[in-house]
């Protein structure tokens, strides 16, 4: 039996992110530092576990349907790629305009139960991760939120987001040399401009190497 | 690219940071212009170019103003404290200009109280400064009391009714807090204004599609037309050298949701394989093979007529 089944599980959800998909949120945070900000977490899921492996950053100019929905689907596709058949849209993470709003938002709360939905039927659970932009003034804290829901509500996990603490900064280092990061919003205006952004994956590998 | 400037306005940059304050000021000039959001790259200039005042003759007092509001976006606060003490020095902090920006300052560094203050003298001395009215707005925000900013900007927009920057501000108000009707109100104004400007009925078909999700199967559907009907404007609207997907997007998902309810409507048949075609043009001429192949193509496919 791989996973339990969501009104059965009990077991407190542990989100970790790696170093490019942190890279690549920080970097879209960062580049529209004035505005909200969201975008699809693409990993897979265990039991009790959610690793988050990279993102799609979706949009800083507000959120709707439509466009949401087609990224979506896209992303779920890219998913495959970058974690074989097993990876999935697994979350999303948002960050809210102003500098003290800490609220998870309704909108966080229903994409998150939408992609919970649709990771049920293989008994996975999706998580919403939070930018806390406050936490930022700290330069060693990586600033996340992680919720996790029983169904009905969304509540913040007792574990905090694991992130490799070499990594917190290397966005700032990323931006620095004129990294571009491209977001949803940025592809649909003109779409050359490439979502995947594999310009940050490999700067990070060679960075760390 | 990752300015907002593009790849010729990196450049643009680094060959002005070479070429001097002249060329500097001609980057500034093109960033107060185009409204871009870009504070890094003004205080790099900005700092470098006010130095040589002389350079630049008047166009020093603009210059100093925009590094100040750039400064204040990075919090450098020294450089801030410097344009604002070389603003206030030459012109009076009883004139309106200069006044905001010192209110601007004091918003900065959280002291809302003498900001708001700062504005109501503004409004004293004249009560239809429209600067000082949307400083106290951005007080509102500041706190975070949207009630109290939704209520000011709608009294503004009623005072004001061809700022346009203003209904939009409304409109993106609404949208974020879910109140689509409203938003959905406040673009139809923006579309009396500009009739031809196609973002905002792409914008006016992403909110109908939006709110057609929350709504009962009946009214459902009315949205969903609404939505299309604004998408494929808008793809009218567009110009044929238009690299933007977001409008044929619309309208695939429209068409494909009211195919979902009238399988064998023609014209709906019709629109979602005009945008169908359209997004395919569009993606094979333009976007790197791979991401086609990979995500595009397998989405437009699952949207395309047949609805069955």
């Amino acid at each position: 039996e791989k996973a339990c089944p969501i009104s059965k599980c009990s077991t407190r959800m542990q989100v970790s992110m790696g170093d490019v998909a942190y890279t690549k949120m920080m970097m879209h945070a960062a580049r529209y530092f004035y505005c909200a900000v969201d975008g699809l977490c693409i990993g897979t899921c265990g039991e009790s576990e959610i690793t988050i492996l990279d993102v799609v950053p979706l949009f800083h100019n507000g959120t709707l349907a439509p466009m949401l929905e087609a990224a979506a689907y896209m992303a779920e596709r890219y998913a495959k790629s970058v974690a074989g058949a097993e990876g999935a849209v697994v979350g999303y993470y948002f960050s809210n305009e102003h500098v003290k709003d800490e609220a998870l938002t309704v909108q966080a709360a229903t994409i998150g139960s939408t992609i919970g939905d649709a990771l049920a039927s293989t008994g996975r659970r999706a998580c919403v991760v939070q930018l806390a932009n406050a936490r930022l003034e700290h330069p060693t804290d990586a600033g996340l939120v992680a919720y996790e829901s029983n169904g009905t509500a969304w509540t913040r996990t007792d574990a905090a987001v694991k992130v490799d603490p070499a990594v917190t900064n290397l966005f700032l280092s990323a931006l620095d040399d004129d990294l571009p990061i491209v977001d949803f919003d940025l592809h649909l205006d003109d779409v050359a401009m490439d979502w995947r952004n594999t310009q940050v994956k490999d700067w990070v590998k060679r960075r760390l190497k | 690219p990752g300015s907002a400037l593009g790849e010729t306005g990196d450049m643009a940059r680094v060959e002005a940071e070479r070429q001097g304050p002249e060329a500097m000021a001609a980057v500034l000039k093109q960033l107060r212009t185009s409204r871009v959001r870009e504070p890094e790259t003004v205080v790099r200039l900005g700092r470098v170019a006010m130095g040589k005042p002389g350079r630049l003759g008047d166009e020093v007092w603009t210059v100093r103003e925009q590094t100040l509001v750039a400064a204040l976006d990075v919090e450098e606060r020294a450089l801030a404290a410097e344009c604002e003490g070389a603003i206030l020095a030459r012109f009076s902090e009883e004139g309106a200009r200069a006044s905001r920006l010192k209110g601007l300052g004091l918003e900065a560094a959280g002291r809302f109280e003498e900001a708001s203050k700062t504005y109501e003298k503004m409004l004293e001395a004249n009560g239809a400064n429209a600067a000082a009215l949307k400083r106290e707005i951005g007080i509102l925000k500041g706190r975070r009391d949207m009630q109290g900013a939704v209520e000011k900007l709608t009294a503004y927009v009623a005072k004001y009714q061809s700022d346009r920057s203003a209904w939009q501000e409304l409109a993106e108000t609404y949208s974020a807090a879910g109140l689509f009707s409203q938003a959905i109100f406040c673009y139809e104004e923006l579309v009396l204004f500009e009739p031809t400007a196609a973002r905002y009925h792409c914008r006016l078909g992403e909110l109908h599609y939006t709110e057609s999700a929350g709504l009962p199967n009946a009214k459902k559907l009315d949205a969903l037309l609404k939505a299309r009907k604004y998408f494929a404007h808008c793809l009218n609207l567009a110009g044929p050298r238009d690299k933007a997907s977001r409008p044929a997007l619309g309208l695939l998902l429209a068409a494909s949701a009211i195919g979902a309810i009238k399988p064998d409507d023609e014209l709906n048949v019709a629109l979602g394989a005009q945008a169908a075609a359209k997004l395919k043009t569009l993606y094979k001429t333009a976007a790197p093979n791979d991401l086609v192949t990979a995500a595009v193509a397998p989405f437009v496919a699952a949207n395309t007529p047949p609805y069955h």
